[in-house]
């Protein structure tokens, strides 16, 4: 699951955030079939965020993203609030989150999201220049499609590396159990490599 | 794969960009072992009987190198700065801002609300300067010591607020405003 993230800052306070990501699996296995070990590429998202810093601390966003999967095309609305506290030793981000995603032929989906991140710095306490951090996320997220509910959660701890301030690389996993309601437990295990960078 | 692809061709081209990084001023702070530490400021540290959880931080920034001790002792977490030879600089203490005589809270509100048109006090350290500090008088006898205040505080103006570092004097004045500029929180946000 690698992807690329890279901020822009339009003004002191209007940022443009573009985010190109693909997912490819390499093991599959459920209980219809025998473990598939097959490389396949799974899908690819292009998204646009234009967010606005309201406060030091605080920042609402509004985009697009557009997801290629199986021949396909999906077009997702985003809605997100976020806010960050500061602590001696971390960092934390808190963010609300509420997408839609249309596609031809398909129900509309509808999922509010809840994440809460940490950056814990791995020498000294904060993370500086040329230094290793952990970074963990989860996000609980519940989705609503064909008048059916259902709820997602995620865990993504990764370790980074911030070759400066605006520029880090973070690999990690991110494990994803699904469909806790109405079908059987899926549970979705990626590897990320993701590169962060903000030009100014 | 094609998406894949656009991945490599865009590292390609953002890496070949000029270097990202901000120029001018750089720090860097990291936890110190204790053979790094000078003489001097271990043997300033033996002041404090069994300080809890005491760590060592190093920091090197283009003024130069200081040494910073972190600790809990008698329940407040303290600051202790040396600078690379051992030589005591500063003792931060944590407190309480509501404990503050109304004298201080009188004049720093008066001479805030000069600036802002209101304010919240996050939190707020005692400051004593390193030259000729007596240890035992940082907790027995403030009073004659040259106590200052730094305190951060959220302040307002036209509806919208910026966070702040103040180092204000025994009586409530402020000797220095900074503002604080967070660092990139973009890979927590997205």
């Amino acid at each position: 699951m690698p992807g690329i993230n890279v901020n822009t800052s339009l003004s002191k306070a209007w940022d443009l955030n573009l985010r190109v990501e693909s997912r490819q699996i390499y093991f599959r296995d459920n209980s219809e079939s025998e473990p598939d070990y097959d490389f396949e590429f799974n899908l690819s998202d292009y998204s646009v965020i234009l967010s606005y810093r309201n406060s030091p601390l605080t920042r609402f966003g509004g985009g697009y993203l557009l997801r290629l999967r199986d021949n396909k095309l999906y077009h997702r609305l985003i809605q997100q609030f976020t806010v960050a506290r500061v602590y001696n030793n971390f960092r934390m981000v808190h963010r609300i989150s509420a997408d839609e995603t249309l596609s031809e032929g398909e129900p509309a989906r509808y999922r509010t999201r809840y994440r809460v991140a940490l950056e814990i710095p791995l020498n000294g306490q904060s993370v500086d220049d040329k230094e290793f951090y952990f970074r963990v996320s989860n996000e609980y997220l519940g989705s609503l499609e064909n008048k059916e509910f259902d709820l997602e959660v995620r865990l993504t701890p990764s370790i980074g590396y911030s070759f400066t301030e605006f520029n880090k690389l973070e690999t990690g996993i991110d494990y994803r159990p699904d469909s806790f309601i109405h079908r059987e437990t899926r549970h979705n295990l990626w590897v990320t490599v993701n590169w962060l960078i903000k030009i100014r | 794969m094609k998406s894949l692809k656009l991945i490599l061709v865009i590292i390609l081209i953002l890496a070949t960009q000029p270097d990202l990084s901000s120029q001018g001023k750089w720090e860097r702070e990291y936890r110190a072992k204790i053979n790094e530490i000078p003489e001097p400021a271990k043997r300033f540290m033996d002041a404090f009987p069994e300080p809890g959880r005491l760590r060592w931080y190093s920091e090197e920034s283009n003024d130069g190198k200081t040494f910073e001790a972190k600790f809990i002792f008698k329940g407040i977490k303290h600051s202790v700065e040396f600078d690379s030879v051992g030589n005591l600089l500063d003792v931060e203490m944590a407190f309480d801002f509501d404990l503050l005589g109304q004298d201080f809270r009188r004049g720093f509100e008066k001479n805030l609300l000069e600036r802002f048109t209101g304010y919240k006090v996050i939190k707020a350290q005692k400051h004593f300067n390193g030259e000729n500090l007596n240890i035992a008088g940082m907790y027995d006898n403030q009073a004659e010591l040259n106590v200052q205040y730094e305190i951060v505080i959220r302040g307002y103006h036209r509806k919208k607020y910026k966070l702040f570092e103040i180092m204000a004097g025994s009586d409530g004045s402020i000797l220095a405003i900074e503002e604080i500029i967070l660092k990139n929180t973009d890979s927590l946000e997205y």
